[in-house]
């Protein structure tokens, strides 16, 4: 293995199904570069120290903190922020059962808690409350809004009774 | 401000090994990256380079052979708490994996980490202890294999030397009669440090008896340790309530041994106390 370069590390990914290419500071983190970088900002930086969950992003299909990643790790895997969730104008079923059921306050904290919850259904179709619970525990909100999240959340649960919940 | 670095993510175990007996000393380890991430942002890491483990397959392996349960160093606290072999054979191990943190941190922390970092409330420790782990340390030039409570020498301290890194954690499997518990008290339920953290294994025999029980306690003590005064206690006997609160007591003296009255003590003896009996409650009695 050659000594790295302290300078600059080249990476290839694949962001929201897209190939990406670009030379980054190797400290740089992977929330930074997605921000500063690559213009995504809906990936928020809250605290900065994986306390907050609000640069939830997906790697692997995983949810992971992109303050607590290099952006040199990300070479060579599948990334997923905020951006890649809906599809051209329609909003994620996720996103609309989070408007439907008013569970979005200041906002700050919303893209964290869609890709946590979109973390959880990819792999599970029909959570529990608690599995919901459990499954959005590491992202916080400052305007205390989680009732509303996760009674959104459950609606999506394929056993959650079908109703229109914008009616309510 | 950030720190900087270089960074390299070597393809194998023999590739990192050289890479760090040339650069060890100016080198730091990267493998979930939860604790060096945030020495980063502090500027407080002071390397040259970091070098990336966190995709070595030689680290990633679980194997049960020989009566020996090998876990691999950079396994994340997910893949832990969910392998079918830690579940059946270290299921002490998974439940306290998956109550590091949250979500996002056990996708990226890693056991190997959580030992190397040497935080005295780490969770993964008191349940590595009442497996009797051993630490597998590899270098260029060969390896060595260290008790867990001689690896970590004190706090955020361990015995690993520049140009080593830990490639396993070999465990004695729990042999199926065996009942486990893991109890926890943080400020909340998640992405608190522990406060205070007991891992405990006991086998009860058919006549009610107390066959065996192995216990550790983290965060109160300085080094991992098992609470062998404890232990003997409760051996033999019938585990009677009264005597549980016996066992328990017993653990609050020897935290006091280790670490002296503090301002705290008032608060972590009967905290440690009412933990403990809530383990040895929750496998002898099952009640909790």
């Amino acid at each position: 293995m050659k000594d790295p370069n302290t300078d600059s590390v080249k990476i290839r990914f694949q962001l929201n199904d897209k190939p990406v290419v670009l030379e980054v500071k190797p400290w740089d983190t992977a929330l930074a570069v997605l921000r500063d970088e690559l213009g995504l900002t809906g990936t928020k930086e809250g605290c900065g120290i994986g306390e907050c969950g609000a640069c939830t992003i997906l790697v692997e299909g995983k949810a992971v903190t992109a303050c607590l990643m290099l952006a040199a790790q990300l070479d060579g895997r599948e990334v997923q922020t905020i951006e890649g969730v809906a599809e051209k104008d329609a909003l994620h079923p996720i996103q609309e059962a989070l408007l439907a059921h008013g569970a979005v306050q200041c906002g700050f904290c919303t893209p964290g808690w869609v890709m946590s919850a979109k973390a959880l259904f990819d792999g599970e179709s029909d959570p529990t409350r608690e599995e919901i619970v459990d499954a959005l525990s590491g992202n916080l909100c400052r305007c205390t809004g989680y009732v509303q999240v996760v009674n959104a959340l459950e609606s999506l649960a394929e056993s959650a009774p079908k109703s229109n919940a914008a009616d309510h | 401000m950030s720190s900087r670095f270089g960074y390299g993510r070597p393809d194998s175990l023999s590739e990192a090994l050289d890479f760090l007996a040339r650069h060890g000393t100016e080198t730091a380890i990267l493998a979930g990256g939860t604790d060096l991430m945030v020495s980063v942002r502090s500027g407080e890491l002071r390397s040259r380079y970091v070098l990336d483990v966190s995709r070595l397959e030689e680290l990633r392996t679980v194997e049960l052979s020989d009566g020996v349960l090998a876990v691999g160093s950079a396994l994340t606290h997910t893949e832990i708490a969910t392998h079918p072999l830690i579940r059946k054979y270290a299921p002490v191990l998974a439940r306290a994996s998956g109550c590091v943190g949250s979500t996002q941190i056990r996708n990226l922390g890693t056991l190997g980490g959580n030992v190397a970092n040497a935080s005295p409330a780490a969770d993964s420790v008191p349940p590595l202890m009442v497996h009797n782990a051993k630490v597998v340390i590899r270098s260029a030039s060969g390896e060595r294999v260290e008790s867990l409570g001689d690896f970590i020498s004190g706090p955020n301290l361990t015995i690993l030397k520049p140009g080593e890194l830990i490639a396993r954690l070999l465990l004695d499997p729990m042999d199926q009669n065996y009942r486990y518990s893991f109890q926890r008290i943080a400020r909340r339920k998640t992405l608190a440090i522990a406060r205070m953290n007991v891992a405990a294994l006991g086998l009860l025999g058919a006549d009610g008896m107390v066959l065996d029980l192995r216990l550790s306690i983290g965060s109160v003590t300085p080094r991992p340790c098992r609470m062998t005064a404890a232990e003997e206690l409760v051996k033999h006997e019938k585990p009677r309530e009264e005597l549980l609160w016996k066992a328990a007591e017993e653990v609050s003296q020897e935290m006091v041994r280790w670490s002296g009255i503090r301002p705290t003590t008032e608060y972590k003896r009967p905290a440690v106390e009412g933990l403990v009996f809530r383990a040895l409650s929750d496998i002898f009695r099952g009640e909790v």
